[in-house]
Parts: structure tokens; C-alpha cells; sequence
């Protein structure tokens, strides 16, 4: 019944409600297809689970089922819209935490189920990849993107949109999480990555250096477990010589910790790069927020014969709703739909996705 | 009688239930971790059956807890979604006041022992993490269940108060009493340690609270979890 009310309508203006809880941000956006993103909103719980030293899932979960809907009327109300003008829902189905998910995925549902409107499962990673889109519709693959966040850090062969090829990925920690422990460990606040560049930009080269790991090996895997232990050794040297953490370390030791990561991230993108021939390189993720990053990534693609680089907008590096009604909105439009069953994916390979 | 529907998912028991014209229809299947695959299936089902349009619906009601805590949002969450597209009340229902009444149905159905004019129901479910969840509830054939005390969160070794000879038991934990020893100094005259809260339930407690206008908005149809967030460790 109701997959015979989905078949039946047609394409001539979509507005699509974004739903994200994959994590720890409650990320709700309107994508229209004339007017482009419409409203988005986001309440993250970063200050709540730093309390308790990581994202608490029960918490996350329970934090996402009092806002979300709350949010949504607050982005239909921005953008002077009304539920019955929303022509599909699109949910955050995986990767994430399971919980957390399925408050999402059971409120867009619902939702659908009841406006009579097709729902479409969103693959987080794949959201990400096309945050940039928000800005610039016009991104064609193929491309190499670069997803750096707390989560996850993985180089990818964007051959067609749908088509995905895992060319990297971390064997332990994601850079955004080293950068979250780093910072922890220097006393510097939360999320690392601002608190690291912060100290970083006070300083244009350090005294000291730290590894770039796995640059000296062929591939383009990852790996910083072994850059944050070395860190660690390096703060408590300075910690002990001093008797405490002057400011000058923590500006050096920041300022070597970001030149490393962000050469290491270099170097491997100019190995995507070349592997692939191809010219174009997305970055995306919470990282991909870094400014040493994207210069360097940007004097990189200055040495590439018809090299372009495309970035979100700040704002969209980190989860949010908008690249998941964005997402959405193209699946729908290409006349994808879910069926009936809510099905969440917390390990969901980016690689099987359907072509779009 | 009101047009409802009703879900109930704090147990592995997955229900759905609407009322409508005299007639109620339920799904109800033992399902663990595939409730958010069934609801939207059997929800859409019921509807298709008593042949109701959404706005037809007078309010939604879903069991609040105490029970599984993802259980207890997916309920919230698609009533919450359901809800808030047709601007329909919302209802929230204690799943032991509904799992009190299922035992009370259950006695009157099968159970010759119990005083059928007026019964005192127990209803204790395992709550993990060593703690128990307790209820009181008073019913008769022709009153539903009331709650002598609130729905509570207990440590497994705590003393519960005294009940009555005639009392029913009903809910997990009574099959559990090494590991709920307050449990052991109940002799209730009916035990029920399987069944588990329904939809159908849901509704029959439903309909009063529809009738006294006790409802409320889709924003604040939340779980009640009785376990609070100081259950969690904070950094030192």
C-alpha cells in the first residue's frame, strides 16, 4: 500500500528533511531542489560527553530523542515551511552507534509513514563526501576524497557517484581522534583539532619535530597511534624538565604534532593522486576544518596540470544534517526509496552502496 | 471508544495495536532486536485493516517504560514521528501498568486461585546492572490497574514492602529470586514470570487516559528510564 503511494509521485519540486544522529550531533536540515538548503540546525552534545572522558552511546541516544524533533520544527519554522510541503525524509542509517541511530532512522520513518512521502536511508561516509556539494553542485567524479574526522580517516576513489573504492584506510586510531587525545594530554581543551591549530598558528615552524608515520613505506594505509605515543613522551618530557607544561612547549609540541599529521595527510593524497591519475581531490570530515591541512593540500594541487580541490564549507566539515538531506535528495532523486522495515546499519561498507 | 494506536517495544516483544469502531486488531510477535524492522510493517498493516486514514486518529499512545532503554525510544521515536505529521496527541502509558493488566487478563482467562474481585499485581522485571524494576499495581475486572506506588529502580539486595497473600506476580524477575533475594519473601497466589507487555494493553489504559485528556505533545513523548544518567561514570 504504502509503496504504491511512493511510485506514484513525481518529480517536480523536493523538499527533503535531513535527519543525523549517528553520533554525538543531533544535525536536522531542509534541502529544497529549486532553493537549495533551506534551513539547517544542530545541537551537538561534545560538552556533555567530555564529562565522562568519550561519547557515552546511551547518552548520545538519549540526548538525540529530546531534540530532534524539537529541531525539526525549528528548521521548518526558519524556513517558513510546513510539514505537509516536505515530499521525503532522509535518515542517517550507518555507520554510527546503533542507538543512536535508531532514533533517527524511527523518526524519519515515522514521519514518512504517516506524511505518505518515501524515506531513504543515508550512508553517513557518503553524506560527507558530498557536504561539498552543498556549495558546488557541480563536483563530477571521478575524483580522490580525502575523509578525515574523529571517526574515521580514509583515502577514497570517488569513481561515480554511488561507486566507491576504499584506497585507505587507518589501522588504528583516525586522525581526529589523536588529535581529540593530543590535545587531552596538553590540557588543552575540547575538540583537539581548534584547540591544537589554536596553539599551532601561534608559531609558523617548531623546534621540534614528531614521525610522519607510514610515509616511508609504499601504500596509502594509515596509522597514529604510534605519532600520539610519541607525543605523549615528548609532553611529559617537557612536562618533567620544567616541572610543569610551559606555554612555549605546548605551542611547539602542538605546532610539530599538526606539521605532522597534516604532511602525513599530504603525502598520502599526492600518492592517491598519482596512483589514479586522477586531477580532483574532496576533503572531507571534521580535519578537513584545518587550515595548515588545507593549505598544504592546496599548494599540492597547485602542482597538478588541471588540479582542483574542493573543501564544505566549514560549518559542514563536521556532522550536520545538511549533507544528509543533501545525500537524500540525490538518492531520492535518482528513484531510490527504502522499503517498509527500518533497517540501521552500524557497519555499513561505504563499497555497498547502489551506483546513483 | 477512542481511535488509537498503540506500540509497545520494552520488551523483546514487539505490538502494535489500534482500536477503532468497537473493533481492536493487535500484532504482537517475540522478536529481540528486530523491532525496528517489524514496526513500520505491522503499523501500516493495522491501518490498512481497519481501513484509517492517519488523520482519523485520535491520539498515539506507546508504552513509556521502565524497560529496554533502545526498546523504549524506537516506541517514543515512531510515536513521536507519527504523532507530530498529524498534529495527534500523544499518549504515554507505563509498560507495567500494562503488564499488569495483561497479568489480570491472564488471571481471569486461566487462573482459577486468584480473587477476581479485586487482585494486587507485582510486576518486577530484571533491570541488569544488578538493579530490579518495581511496581504495585490494584485492579479489578472492572478497573484497571492503579498504581500503589510509583515504578521504581531498586538495588537487587533491597527490601521491597510486604504485599498481600492474594497478590499476582507478573514480570521476569520472578523467575530470577537468587538474583532478587527481596523477591523470595513474596508468596503470591499466581506467578507469571513470561508474559511480557502488549499493545493491547497499551490501549485499554490508553483509552482512560484519552477519556481524563491526559495527553501530551510529540516533543515531550520521551521514555521514562528510571535509570538517570549519574548511572554512567564521569572522569575523575
Amino acid at each position: 500500500m504504502l509503496s504504491s503511494i511512493v511510485s506514484r509521485i513525481t518529480i517536480t519540486s523536493m523538499l527533503v528533511l535531513g535527519i543525523e544522529t549517528s553520533c554525538d550531533e543531533t544535525g536536522i536540515a531542509l534541502y529544497d531542489q529549486q532553493d537549495g538548503l533551506v534551513a539547517h540546525c544542530l545541537h551537538s552534545q561534545a560538552l556533555m560527553h567530555e564529562e565522562y572522558g568519550g561519547v557515552v552511546p546511551e547518552l548520545a541516544a538519549r540526548d538525540h530523542i529530546r531534540i530532534a524533533l524539537p529541531l525539526v520544527e525549528q528548521a521548518l519554522n526558519t524556513a517558513q515551511r510546513t510539514k505537509s510541503s516536505l515530499n521525503g525524509v532522509a535518515y542517517t542509517a550507518g555507520p554510527g552507534l546503533v542507538g543512536a541511530l535508531m532514533v533517527g532512522a524511527c523518526l524519519g520513518k515515522a514521519i514518512a509513514m504517516a506524511l505518505g512521502i518515501p524515506a531513504i536511508s543515508v550512508h553517513h561516509l557518503e553524506a560527507h563526501l558530498m557536504a561539498p556539494l552543498l556549495d558546488n553542485p557541480n563536483i563530477t567524479p571521478p575524483f580522490i576524497a580525502l575523509l578525515v574526522s574523529g571517526g574515521h580517516t580514509q583515502l577514497i576513489a570517488v569513481h561515480a557517484w554511488g561507486r566507491y573504492e576504499i584506497l585507505g584506510d587507518t589501522r588504528d586510531d583516525a586522525a581526529g581522534e589523536v588529535f581529540d587525545k593530543v590535545a587531552q594530554m596538553l590540557d588543552i581543551g575540547y575538540p583537539g583539532g581548534p584547540a591544537i591549530a589554536r596553539y599551532a598558528a601561534q608559531s609558523t615552524k617548531s623546534t621540534l619535530t614528531l614521525p610522519e608515520p607510514m610515509t616511508q613505506v609504499a601504500g596509502l594505509d594509515f596509522s597514529f597511534s604510534g605519532l600520539k605515543t610519541q607525543a605523549m613522551y615528548l609532553i611529559e618530557q617537557h612536562r618533567k624538565s620544567n616541572g610543569t607544561l610551559p606555554s612555549q612547549s605546548i605551542i611547539d609540541i602542538a605546532t610539530a604534532f599538526e606539521i605532522a599529521i597534516t604532511n602525513t595527510l599530504t603525502i598520502k593524497c599526492r600518492r592517491a593522486l598519482s596512483a589514479t591519475q586522477y586531477r580532483t581531490l574532496l576533503v572531507s570530515g571534521g580535519v578537513g576544518a584545518n587550515l595548515r591541512l588545507r593549505t598544504q593540500l592546496n599548494q599540492l594541487i597547485g602542482t597538478v596540470n588541471g588540479g582542483k580541490i574542493y573543501y564544505p564549507r566549514i560549518e559542514f566539515c563536521t556532522d550536520n544534517g545538511a549533507m544528509v538531506a543533501y545525500t537524500g535528495y540525490r538518492r531520492l532523486s535518482a528513484g531510490q526509496c527504502d522499503d517498509i522495515p527500518v533497517v540501521i546499519s552500524p557497519r555499513w561498507p561505504l563499497t555497498d552502496l547502489p551506483p546513483l | 471508544m477512542n481511535t488509537i494506536l498503540a506500540i509497545e517495544t520494552s520488551t523483546l516483544a514487539c505490538s502494535v495495536a489500534l482500536q477503532s469502531n468497537n473493533q481492536l486488531w493487535e500484532e504482537y510477535k517475540d522478536a529481540p532486536r528486530q523491532h525496528t524492522q517489524l514496526l513500520p510493517q505491522m503499523i501500516a498493516s493495522l491501518m490498512h485493516q481497519a481501513q484509517l486514514s492517519w488523520s482519523q486518529l485520535e491520539a498515539i499512545a506507546f508504552g513509556q517504560g521502565p524497560g529496554s532503554f533502545t526498546g523504549l525510544r524506537i516506541a517514543a521515536a515512531m510515536a513521536q514521528g507519527m504523532s507530530w505529521a498529524h498534529d495527534i496527541p500523544v499518549l504515554k502509558v507505563s509498560s507495567f501498568a500494562a503488564l499488569a493488566h495483561r497479568a489480570m487478563r491472564h488471571a481471569l482467562a486461566h487462573d482459577d486461585l486468584v480473587d477476581k474481585k479485586e487482585m494486587i499485581v507485582g510486576v518486577a522485571r530484571d533491570a541488569h546492572m544488578n538493579h530490579l524494576y518495581w511496581g504495585t499495581y490494584r485492579c479489578s475486572p472492572t478497573r484497571l490497574p492503579v498504581p500503589l506506588q510509583s515504578d521504581r529502580l531498586l538495588p537487587a539486595e533491597e527490601k521491597i514492602s510486604p504485599m498481600p497473600h492474594h497478590c499476582i506476580a507478573v514480570g521476569d524477575a520472578w523467575a530470577m529470586r537468587d538474583k532478587f533475594p527481596s523477591l523470595k519473601s513474596i508468596s503470591p497466589v499466581a506467578c507469571y514470570a513470561h508474559l511480557l507487555p502488549s499493545a493491547r494493553d497499551i490501549i485499554a489504559l490508553a483509552d482512560d487516559l484519552l477519556a481524563r485528556n491526559e495527553t501530551t505533545t510529540p516533543q515531550h513523548a520521551l521514555p521514562v528510564y528510571l535509570h538517570t544518567a549519574t548511572a554512567w561514570q564521569k572522569r575523575s
